[in-house]
């Protein structure tokens, strides 16, 4: 049965996903293994996302450091979707574009 | 040609209720969708539609689609009836197009009714059975179901019980089963939004009395099937000893418990088809059963909210589009993502510091110095709206 062609699909897409998922969960690894770290980017996000006007579901986190954490912020509406690349200092908590950086 | 003319006359029936749903506005969890907004479910779904988002009526292009899927899965019915007598069969189809949950739901722009559509074709599959040849397929659509919404999970048992009857080797079946159940929480791992969503609709009931939470679940159960359907459907599952259908119908009214929301009722209808499939003698009297199926729909349907006006967002949003200015728009207070839904600029939450950048301004709270930064009020709309001058 594991020779159907029906089972190489499912193999192959299920391995494809986590391939995906995985390389994304290693960025997000600070996160979960460090509570305080967690709670301190968790901290930060809100406080630069309440200044900055932004709503939340438009942030995604691209990249974490112990020193900074690269932020994606998108604008959702109908078309094309203005995004844009900040980095956010961990210990500072200024802003600045990826851009400037 | 009978055919034909009935598949037609089921069209007209779904646009109609398309273009009802269509009254109103995009609800925020429509426009989530609509948006490809990265949460609460997995993206496959949302992100089909998102790639109709360049059309100019794309939300009711979805309403019907949606619609569709619902009342055209009556041929799905049918032929999950074909043992039937064709009075019984044609009653079951009755049943299935006279449901609130049809009627109310199928133009809904929501994953629940995708949802729903995939536990109806679970439920095929396990009564029909015969799956040995196709279990690939099935892995397949259990993998699609559950990205497509994690509610996909409450029909669970049911693909258990695919899976067990077709007798393949249980490590295999397993996997099968578990794997698209590790990705889909490898999913939500890796999306923190939708992580947090999910604890926050699995608590939003966090602190009723459990007496109004059944209650609620137990009108929920009746109204998705118009109380005829529902109560056959239930009455069959227990006769005919479907264990499966019958957990997987425990599992929908515990998640309406934990977390009800108006467009839940639907996934409870796949349960209840399967089990009058599974035990047809609860369509005895099926002429009187139709007849009063019909009576119940009609009686939901006349004393049912009908919202032929637009919503906030839609007629002050028309306002601002039409501005010949760039910027963003500034939204003060609570608003949902039907705002960003009809917005052609970038949507922020009022600031102060941002009006530099603002063409426009939408107070749905008091917006502290908009008035003295060269900004004028449209005049004649009901919500406060501020345009650069």
């Amino acid at each position: 049965m594991l020779t159907n062609y029906q089972w190489h699909i499912f193999w192959v897409i299920c391995t494809t996903i986590s391939v995906v998922l995985v390389l994304r969960l290693r960025i997000l690894m600070p996160l979960y293994t460090n509570p305080d770290f967690r709670s301190r980017t968790q901290a930060l996000i809100q406080a630069t996302a309440a200044r900055e006007g932004w709503l939340l579901s438009g942030i995604s986190i691209d990249h974490i450091s112990q020193d900074n954490t690269r932020l994606l912020y998108r604008s959702f509406l109908r078309g094309e979707d203005p995004q844009s690349c900040y980095n956010v200092s961990l210990t500072t908590g200024t802003l600045s574009s990826c851009d400037d950086f | 040609m009978r055919r034909l003319l009935i598949i037609i006359g089921i069209e007209g029936y779904a646009v109609l209720l398309a273009l009802y749903r269509g009254l109103g506005s995009v609800h925020t969890d429509e426009a989530k969708y609509l948006l490809n907004i990265p949460y609460p479910h997995p993206p496959l779904a949302r992100a089909v539609m998102n790639m109709t988002e360049a059309l100019p009526y794309q939300e009711m292009f979805w309403r019907i689609v949606f619609a569709t899927l619902l009342t055209q899965a009556v041929w799905l019915v049918a032929r999950m009836a074909k043992q039937f007598t064709p009075e019984d069969r044609l009653t079951l189809c009755g049943l299935w197009i006279f449901c609130a949950s049809v009627l109310f739901q199928s133009g809904t722009v929501m994953m629940a009714v995708l949802t729903a559509m995939q536990g109806l074709v679970f439920v095929w599959l396990l009564l029909r059975g015969g799956n040995e040849r196709y279990l690939g397929w099935i892995a397949l659509f259990w993998l699609a179901s559950l990205f497509t919404a994690y509610q996909a999970v409450l029909y669970l048992p049911i693909v258990i019980a695919i899976f067990w009857k077709a007798k393949t080797n249980p490590i295999h079946s397993a996997l099968a089963i578990g794997i698209p159940l590790v990705l889909v929480a490898m999913y939500v791992a890796s999306n923190p939004l939708a992580a947090a969503s999910f604890i926050n609709a699995g608590e939003q009931n966090v602190g009723q009395p459990l007496i109004d939470l059944l209650r609620i679940s137990t009108v929920s159960w009746l109204w998705a099937g118009s109380v005829i359907l529902s109560v056959v459907g239930l009455l069959g599952m227990l006769k005919s000893k479907q264990w499966s259908l019958i957990l997987s119908f425990i599992l929908v009214f515990a998640f309406h418990v934990t977390s009800y929301r108006m467009y839940y009722p639907v996934l409870f209808l796949p349960l209840l088809v399967g089990g009058v499939v599974a035990y047809p003698r609860v369509l005895r009297n099926s002429a009187l059963l139709l007849a009063m199926q019909i009576i119940v729909a009609t009686y939901v349907f006349a004393h049912s909210e009908l919202s032929f006006y637009e919503t906030g967002a839609r007629t002050a949003m028309r306002q601002v589009n039409q501005l010949p200015n760039k910027g963003i728009v500034l939204i003060s207070g609570s608003f949902g993502h039907g705002w960003q839904y009809e917005s052609n600029s970038p949507v922020l939450r009022y600031r102060p510091s941002l009006l530099s950048k603002a063409k426009a301004v939408v107070c749905l709270e008091e917006c502290l110095g908009v008035s003295s930064y060269g900004f004028y009020q449209i005049e004649n709309i009901p919500q406060e709206v501020w345009v650069r001058k």
